[in-house]
């Protein structure tokens, strides 16, 4: 792995304990022996239900939540670190940004509490809030906004003082689908530029197409890691796009186990050899053959399959 | 923290301000006085609205009112209606509800701070909490700031354009109202980290200020005073009774206090003690607009003795120069702390400090450690006038006018206390010496007067009694005049504004400090 910005080993977290009740185990465990590494320059998934420990494991990092046992560390630097939260960006899930300031000022604002001289900050201001969709509107008070102008406003936050890490919880929470683009465009150009960046979403399919690695976590473990080839390997299925569908597709083919069928084609368990048999079978038919795709779990099917394994289901 | 975070902090803080509803109904509020004050002249002798479409006399105000038939010929009306004015939107709507209100505007900058959503933004921030917690503060002080400056900017330049009233000393209260809300915005700040309710810091801290003004910092002055008079009450009565007894002396009176007395004295004096000041502030106003005007001529401020002006001709001179008119008497009459030449009767004055002294006597059966009188000391000097320049008893005169009865008024009564005296008076080499003593608290202090012999009597005595009606104790029956006047830079502690700024400024650093501890352990 390329230099490691993030370090987390055995990190534990207890809310709501008392010193004196220590003893005792009481309070509510969010974290427990949670342990990982996150290179330079990759795009980072973190996923889990809620209440598995996603959010305090990001406050952690962030000197948020303090009082934590256990390794935690960015840049080489204890998490909370000033030195270290000078190099990031955070969005958090459900922000409320100043409503008496306007976008501008916002980014303003947060840039040099960031460290940033306001001549530079704005030198780069109209390249973001171009970029986020948001030139038109960053004269306008907060409190006008939408909620996802919003969330286009505190991404450009998180990012205006050009961070080297960058948090985003749910970035792309009450974005609409093209805006939610932009967000994947974004987050690429970062990668490109050796950012590093930690996803905490729920939408999955997105997380999917932009994590280099991602992690399960649930009731404060890690349960799963991995590359998202690794999250989401083949089953064994291949899906064939045929048209027309045959009648008498369940006579030609055994479709009993994983087989399906729907209007555009249908799906079999086949090796590799008994491929060329099935393509046989529907050209001897004068079938069209429109595509053939080996069937992978979707990091939602693999999500949902580890988790109902880790509760037993 | 670098400058550009420093810088940020600022403009946030002012920002938050400025976008604040309350501020511009506020903003909206204190333009009512300073409108007023642009179309009412308060003149010398009248009141003139909208630029001369009115006038009307105070006298012709006064007849309406009941009792009020009186002249003001010899009052100084415009200055007392414009203190009224400036007593009632300056020091009561500023002071009292002015604060109120910046209270309920600023209660909600911490807990909206340190809310969920807010918090994640600002404190993942290179910066210590602590410092985001300061910025909080500064923004309130900001918002009181720029509401005082254009109150009493604007009232200031309306007293000044339309009344020809030229008041600088009102522009000190800007700062003074700042003072006294970042005395209670503290606690807002606690209780708003402590509870995260904007509602509970509002009520705890209307609580606060009305509890600790009112109740604690009122009630300790309301305690002094009443104390300091009745101590002064009963020297003047000691005084008396010593001049009308024989040999001059009185038996001093034994501390009768409770226990439950005791203790609740010496708690009002704890609480008053770690409690901000905030009684203090409008004294503060009292005492640095004071700066911009004449005061007395003379005071003393353990004794509340005091010189108002000098009359005739008498300019002041070096004190420091003057010896005591009998050679070797400096223990009769102590330092010469003022002094004033009139070279139209070749005359002199020069007041003479000191602490008084306790002499060992035999009175009442037994032999006792007494303090000194007006009478004991009179007649001393005038042993000693005899013993050590031969004069005779009968060249000697001695009189038992009090000091400070001219009949001066004030607010409250009358401006001075009737003092026992006792005035030695006599002549030698050409010239005629007139010394009246008297002692309040644990000062002694001498008059002395000099004139040529040969002078005119009814000229002297005119010139004596024009000086003597100047000179008396301050009979300090305002609460307000008498708390200000104990006030100063160089009293002793407990009256001293050093001290009564430090403390509350400690007591408020305290809070915040709490605050920022309870802060920095708050998990987001």
């Amino acid at each position: 792995m390329s230099e490691t910005i993030i370090s987390v080993r055995d990190l534990n977290k207890v809310y709501g304990q008392r010193r004196l009740l220590k003893f005792l185990g009481q309070g509510f465990r969010a974290l427990k022996g949670v342990s990982l590494e996150v290179g330079r320059g990759s795009v980072f998934g973190l996923l889990g239900p809620n209440g598995a420990g996603k959010t305090t494991l990001i406050k952690i990092l962030l000197g948020l939540v303090r009082g934590a046992e256990g390794h935690a560390q960015v840049f080489g630097l204890s998490a909370g670190d000033p030195r270290a939260r000078r190099r990031v960006g955070y969005l958090p899930e459900a922000h409320r940004l100043p409503t008496y300031l306007t976008g501008r000022q916002v980014l303003t604002l947060y840039g040099m509490l960031s460290g940033r001289e306001k001549s530079w900050l704005e030198e780069r201001m109209p390249a973001w809030l171009d970029r986020v969709g948001m030139a038109d509107s960053a004269d306008r008070k907060i409190r006008e906004y939408s909620k996802g102008m919003q969330q286009r406003i505190g991404l450009a936050q998180a990012l205006i003082h050009e961070p080297e890490l960058v948090f985003l919880d749910e970035p792309t929470d009450g974005i609409d689908p093209k805006g939610r683009a932009v967000i994947r465009g974004i987050i690429a150009e970062l990668k490109d530029r050796g950012v590093t960046v930690f996803i905490n979403s729920h939408l999955l399919m997105e997380v999917e197409m932009i994590c280099d690695r991602v992690v399960i976590m649930d009731q404060g473990r890690i349960i799963r890691e991995g590359t998202i080839d690794e999250m989401t390997p083949k089953t064994g299925a291949v899906r064939f796009d045929v048209n027309p569908i045959p009648d008498d597709l369940g006579q030609m083919f055994d479709l009993s186990g994983t087989g399906e069928s729907d209007d555009k084609g249908f799906e079999l368990t086949v090796n590799d050899g008994e491929i060329d048999a099935v393509i046989d079978k529907l050209r001897a038919r004068g079938i069209s053959i429109q595509g053939i795709y080996p069937r992978k779990l979707t990091l939602e099917e693999s999500f949902i399959d580890v988790v109902k394994r880790e509760h037993g289901e | 923290m670098n400058a550009a975070m420093a810088r940020a902090l600022m403009m946030d803080a002012v920002f938050q301000v400025l976008d604040n509803r309350v501020f511009r109904v506020l903003v909206i509020l204190v333009l009512i006085p300073i409108l007023f004050t642009f179309l009412i002249g308060f003149r010398e002798s009248e009141i003139v609205f909208l630029f001369g479409l009115e006038r009307w006399s105070y006298d012709s105000i006064l007849s309406i009112l009941p009792g009020g038939n009186v002249s003001t010929q010899d009052m100084d009306a415009q200055g007392m209606v414009i203190s009224a004015f400036t007593a009632i939107f300056v020091d009561f709507l500023g002071g009292d509800l002015g604060v109120m209100l910046a209270i309920a505007a600023t209660a909600f900058f911490v807990p909206q701070m340190i809310e969920k959503g807010s918090a994640d933004v600002l404190f993942h921030k290179p910066i210590h909490r602590f410092f985001l917690f300061l910025s909080r503060y500064f923004a309130g002080l900001v918002f009181i700031f720029l509401l005082t400056v254009v109150a009493v900017t604007g009232i200031y330049l309306g007293l000044l354009i339309v009344s020809g009233y030229n008041d600088p000393g009102i522009l000190w209260a800007s700062l003074t109202l700042t003072y006294l809300f970042g005395l209670v915005h503290c606690v807002s700040m606690l209780v708003g980290v402590m509870t995260r309710s904007t509602v509970a810091s509002i009520l705890v801290t209307l609580l606060f200020f009305f509890g600790n003004g009112c109740l604690i910092q009122q009630g300790w002055i309301l305690k002094e005073q009443v104390m300091s008079q009745q101590e002064i009450a009963d020297a003047v009565e000691r005084e008396t009774r010593a001049n009308e007894s024989e040999d001059g002396f009185v038996l001093e009176d034994e501390d009768e206090s409770g226990v439950f007395l005791g203790i609740f004295l010496r708690t009002l004096n704890t609480l008053h003690f770690i409690f901000p000041k905030t009684t203090d502030a409008g004294h503060l106003t009292s005492l640095l607009r004071g700066a911009f005007e004449k005061g007395n001529a003379y005071e003393d401020a353990e004794s509340d003795f005091i010189v108002l002006k000098l009359t005739g001709e008498l300019e002041e001179v070096d004190a420091e120069d003057s010896v005591p008119p009998v050679g070797s008497a400096e223990e009769l009459f102590g330092e010469p702390t003022y002094a004033a030449r009139d070279d139209g009767v070749d005359g002199r004055l020069v007041i003479w400090s000191r602490a008084r002294r306790r002499m060992t006597v035999e009175f009442a059966g037994k032999e006792r450690e007494l303090p000194e009188r007006a009478k004991t000391t009179g007649d001393e000097l005038a042993q000693l006038l005899q013993d050590l320049l031969g004069l005779d008893e009968d060249a000697i005169e001695i009189d038992d006018d009090p000091i400070g009865t001219h009949g001066k008024m004030q607010n409250m009564g009358p401006l001075f206390l009737t003092v026992a005296g006792r005035h030695v008076i006599w002549e030698e080499g050409g010239r005629r010496h007139h010394v009246a003593f008297f002692g309040t608290k644990e000062r002694f202090h001498a008059i002395e007067l000099e004139t040529p012999a040969e002078l005119d009597e009814i000229l002297r005595e005119t010139w004596t009694d024009e000086i003597l009606a100047e000179c008396g104790v301050l009979n300090e029956t305002s609460q307000g005049d008498w708390y200000t006047n104990q006030l100063g830079w160089d009293s002793e502690l407990k009256y001293n504004l050093f001290f009564s700024i430090g403390s509350s400024i400690a007591f408020a650093a305290g809070m915040l400090l709490l605050g920022g501890w309870r802060l920095k352990r708050i998990d987001f």
